[in-house]
């Protein structure tokens, strides 16, 4: 239920405070003096769950330009990827991808690598302790940006967010925090998701109806508080150790990046309405995670059609996800029957049913994005919505045959409607790839000794 | 896909350069510290001489910039503005190597400045509600020199020091801007807003005392004042403190020493102790956690909250009432339990109202080891999980992280067997030699603990066969056979790698960073010894995270 923004724009104030004015002339919506698709901006949509597949069960059938994701000789059984049989065209599936860079830099716990390596395709580092023990890297990060964060710093322009990270039960482990975010804007810079459905609508999308003349006077103040505090930054940082400096320096640069969304006034797209309201929702329960997984979905796909961001992230859980598909009858958790499907025909099939699961929530972002329209197309078509996993095979953690899928073109950058069998190339590529859709010149992404150049059939 | 077999040998060598290479272990497996009597460690020259891994200068270790966390963020709230309202409650996760306070892990996303600017906010509407509490003079009459000594007063405590000059000028002058604009309210709150998200507030800012070219400084009262009451409270330092830093009375380890003592008598050093211990044995995941309906069909909300308190006033008591030492944490015959938990775990129902001390008998109880948060965390939704347990020990207890899975192993749980104890079907696994060379770290352990349930619960059967509760502790300065919860509690609590352990563990979570072993070997040195001298008694071990180089001194900023 989404109420639209009739002959409004949206102007923030930013933290918690976005209000729409009466339609200036001024502030037309881009999309009413653009026919076509070309004004639209590119988005990219990172789409995360844990712990791999069950292979033959997610694997397209028929040939790389026609395929389907229902054995037609057994209809009946539950095929992973079958929700998404109506999208077949916006897509590209892509199997047999490798974390190659997993076999490089310090490391080995394989939730650690997978995770650190899923979206940064570069190596881990240490912490400055040096201490680096056998399994997990306590105090380290990893060595290089996300992809999502490449791709934003390409496409984001002066969007109020640059990028927007959502979580469901993506609560972090204090002793494997590696294990539980996924996107970097470097080593050591961690931007941690929002879990809250409601906060993220209350920074995102509240106050829509506030007095305009109230509004500009919260971001006269907000500016001038940010600036006042600003000051006592830069005259600290000057007194400040190198690493110390760097710490504050980079504080500064998030408080800066808050004083610019504060500052950009933008006009509406056409697709832009007010989400559902999320309401207050125990975010953390266990039995909540549908839900709020479908709110946050709602929320980001509001963000893209507004404009405030045309990067996202939803991380559903953490790698060694621990969550109890108790709506699908499970007792068990998602990580521990991650490491018993092998010899127990139950759990596989239980298995199954989760990442089905996720395929249809999957669907459903995407057949989100499709209803909005923006111009001659829709919002998927603008953008790149990427599903990807922290491992091949969840029981031996396996670095080989990562499975992703990618909806969307990207405005017709990527040729979709194909099935690709990417033998064991490093992701890395695919990244390139990707970067490359969004208009970046790039030769390499992430761990370049790992990488081949851009993948052919992209 | 490759097997067990695979990396036999490899992982065998593996997990034994491994165990003996652990950090933060010192060398208690070298099997000759036979002696846990704890007439000091294996770091000391001796009784009384000098600490051997300490020079002749101070060596601080590193000292990066600390940023306050969720927990210290609602505390100074609460002490500056009586304000309870956890505004940090919405703060994003963060930490490292186990604890929310890791400096070198810790960074601060656009989505942390939101959500400080929105906390700052909240915090100072609420504040500037009643301008009569917060301002020194009548707030009908409030006027420029009202504000001056109100930033004089006030903001020493918002900043945790004086403010100089040139500071305290521009907030006078960021007042009177924005009074001309807004009025004497919402100026006030702005100037709130500003001192909120100001670095100063917002991290612990040391720059030690200036010196004369050495790389070794000492700490400046006010920043003394601060080191301790966020080691020791998880907050801002009360005006005893403030009042100490302003005399200059923090300038020696005695004074130091005196301060920490009496800060261990307020309130706010139980809140702190708590929060550690969540974190060290973690179980803040009892809060919501869930079981599978159909292997614990009793056990909802109400049984994880009663948990979660359970825990909490056993941890109260070792520490604030009974010896407070790890001995007892690990050993402790008693817990706490109200009616609703005592049927959970069929004991006799104590009476009375909320939690109530109970020793149970006919069954083991040992400290924390028992206690149904650790249990019922420590293992997985719908039975026990020896691994787990035994793996929480080596590590959290031991401070021996057994290496992981090499890549690429195909790891085979026992599939689950109606007809046999979750021991047996473990044990068959553990058969194949390729893994159990590493398994036998842990699994044994975690046997020895079969006597308790997935959630917690006593039990002598499991699937109508009987409890094998025999376990084996391997790779420490306490190996042997044991059997059952209260042995290897006695046995841990007789552990020197144990008790360095906990040293370790609150090193890092006292100076929110991991130890180096070269540059902080003598303040790791001085508090095993000090720890040892009082008998292991944790708030002893408190007192002496004050007495090292690592919090006495701190390195020079360099140019």
């Amino acid at each position: 239920m989404r109420r639209p923004i009739s002959r409004r724009t949206l102007l923030r104030g930013a933290g918690g405070v976005a209000i729409a004015l009466p339609m200036l002339e001024a502030m037309l919506p881009r999309s009413s003096h653009a026919g076509g698709t070309a004004d639209f901006p590119r988005r990219f949509v990172v789409f995360f769950s844990a712990n791999g597949t069950i292979h033959e069960r997610w694997n397209p059938m028929g040939s790389a330009n026609d395929f389907t994701f229902v054995d037609p000789a057994n209809p009946e059984q539950l095929r992973i990827l079958a929700p998404l049989e109506p999208h077949k065209a916006d897509l590209v599936v892509l199997q047999n991808l490798a974390q190659q860079s997993r076999s490089h830099g310090p490391g080995g716990n394989g939730h650690d690598m997978g995770m650190g390596h899923m979206l940064t395709a570069n190596t881990l580092v240490e912490g400055p302790s040096g201490y680096a023990e056998f399994s997990h890297l306590p105090d380290g990060s990893v060595a290089g940006p996300s992809i999502d964060q490449a791709i934003a710093e390409v496409i984001s322009g002066t969007t109020p967010y640059r990028s927007l990270e959502f979580g469901v039960r993506a609560n972090l482990d204090l002793a494997r925090q590696l294990t539980s975010r996924m996107c970097y804007r470097g080593p050591f810079e961690v931007l941690p998701p929002e879990n809250d459905p409601q906060a993220a609508f209350d920074r995102l999308f509240a106050d829509l109806d506030a007095d305009p003349a109230e509004i500009a006077t919260l971001r006269a103040k907000r500016k001038s508080v940010l600036d006042r505090v600003g000051e006592d930054f830069l005259r600290l940082e000057a007194k400040l150790g190198a690493s110390d400096r760097q710490k504050l320096e980079s504080h500064l640069d998030a408080i800066r990046e808050l004083e610019q969304s504060l500052s950009n006034d933008h006009g509406l797209l056409d697709g832009c309405a007010m989400p559902t309201v999320p309401g207050k929702l125990d975010y953390d329960a266990n039995d909540n995670y549908p839900l709020v997984g479908q709110a946050h979905m709602d929320l980001m796909v509001m963000a893209l059609a507004c404009d405030l961001t045309r990067v996202t992230s939803l991380q559903w859980s953490t790698a060694q996800s621990g969550t109890r598909f108790t709506w699908l009858g499970h007792g068990s958790d998602h990580h521990g029957m991650s490491h018993e499907a092998d010899n127990d025909e139950v759990i596989r099939e239980q298995l199954v049913a989760i990442n089905h699961w996720y395929a249809e929530q999957f669907a459903a972002l995407i057949t989100a994005m499709k209803q909005v329209v923006e111009g001659d197309g829709t919002l998927l078509d603008h953008s790149v919505v990427m599903w990807c996993n922290e491992q091949g095979n969840g029981d031996t953690h396996s670095a080989q045959e990562i499975p992703y899928v990618l909806a969307g073109s990207a405005g017709g950058a990527i040729e979709t409607g194909r099935w690709i069998d990417a033998q064991g190339r490093a992701h890395n590529d695919l990244y390139v790839s990707l970067l490359r859709a969004f208009g970046a010149d790039v030769d390499t992404f992430g761990l370049a000794e790992v990488c081949t150049g851009p993948m052919p059939e992209l | 896909m490759r097997t067990c077999t695979w990396v036999m040998s490899m992982l065998v060598a593996g997990c034994y350069a491994g165990i003996d290479g652990g950090a933060g272990q010192g060398d208690a497996d070298t099997g000759e510290s036979d002696d846990t009597a704890g007439a000091g460690t294996a770091a000391t020259t001796g009784d009384d001489g000098p600490i051997a891994a300490c020079g002749e200068t101070p060596s601080p270790g590193l000292s990066p910039i600390r940023r306050l966390t969720p927990f210290e963020y609602d505390a100074t709230i609460e002490d500056l503005f009586g304000d309870d309202s956890h505004p940090a409650a919405g703060f994003p996760q963060e930490g490292g190597s186990g604890f929310d306070n890791n400096a070198d892990v810790i960074s601060v996303s656009p989505l942390h400045a939101e959500k400080y600017m929105q906390a700052a906010e909240a915090v100072a509407a609420r504040a500037t509600e009643d301008l009569a509490a917060l301002l020194p003079c009548d707030p009908a009459s409030v006027d420029d020199a009202c504000i001056a000594d109100w930033l004089d007063e006030f903001g020493e405590r918002v900043w945790r020091r004086p403010l100089d000059a040139t500071e305290h000028a521009e907030l006078l002058a960021f007042y009177q801007g924005a009074r001309e604009l807004h009025g004497v309210n919402e100026a006030v709150s702005l100037v709130l807003q500003t001192m909120l998200q100001s670095p100063y507030f917002l991290y612990r800012v040391e720059f030690g005392l200036p010196s004369a070219g050495d790389d070794v400084v000492r700490l400046g009262d006010w920043e003394m004042a601060t080191r301790l009451s966020y080691l020791l409270w998880g907050s801002m330092p009360d005006d005893t403190l403030f009042a100490a830093a302003r005399a200059g009375e923090l300038a020696t380890a005695e004074q130091v020493e005196a301060q920490a003592r009496r800060m261990l008598e307020q309130p706010r050093a139980r809140a702190m102790l708590l929060h550690f211990h969540e974190q060290w044995l973690d179980y803040a995941a009892i809060d919501g956690l869930t079981k599978d309906a159909e292997a614990f069909p009793d056990y909802g909300p109400d049984i994880a909250a009663a948990q979660r308190a359970e825990i909490d006033a056993f941890i109260e008591h070792v520490i604030w009432e009974d010896d407070g030492t790890v001995a007892s944490l690990l050993t402790a015959p008693y817990t706490f339990v109200d009616d609703a938990l005592a049927a959970y775990y069929d004991l006799p129902a104590p009476g009375g109202a909320g939690l109530q001390q109970v020793t149970p008998v006919g069954r083991d109880v040992a400290g924390v080891l028992t206690q149904g948060a650790m249990l019922a965390v420590q293992a997985k939704p719908h039975e026990t999980h020896p691994i787990a347990r035994g793996l929480f020990v080596r590590e959290q207890l031991l401070c021996t992280i057994p290496p992981p899975p090499p890549p690429d192993l195909d790891i085979v749980p026992p599939p689950v067997d109606p007809t046999a104890t979750t021991r047996e079907r473990y044990e068959q696994h553990r058969n194949d030699p390729a893994c159990s060379g590493c398994h036998n770290l842990m699994d044994p352990i975690g046997f020895g603990l079969e006597t308790f349930d997935g959630s917690g619960r006593w039990r002598t059967t499991e699937n109508g066969l009987a409890i094998d509760a025999a376990g084996e502790l391997a790779g420490t300065d306490v190996d042997g056979p044991f059997v059952g919860a209260a042995e290897l509690g006695a046995r841990l609590a007789g552990s020197q790698m144990v008790n360095d352990c906990v040293s370790t563990q609150w090193f890092r979570y006292g100076y929110g960073r991991t130890e180096s072993p070269e540059q902080d070997a003598c303040s790791m040195a001085q508090l095993r010894e000090r720890f040892a001298a009082g008998g292991f008694d944790i708030k002893e071990l408190l007192v002496a995270l004050t007495q090292t180089d690592a919090f006495l001194f701190r390195p020079a900023v360099e140019g």
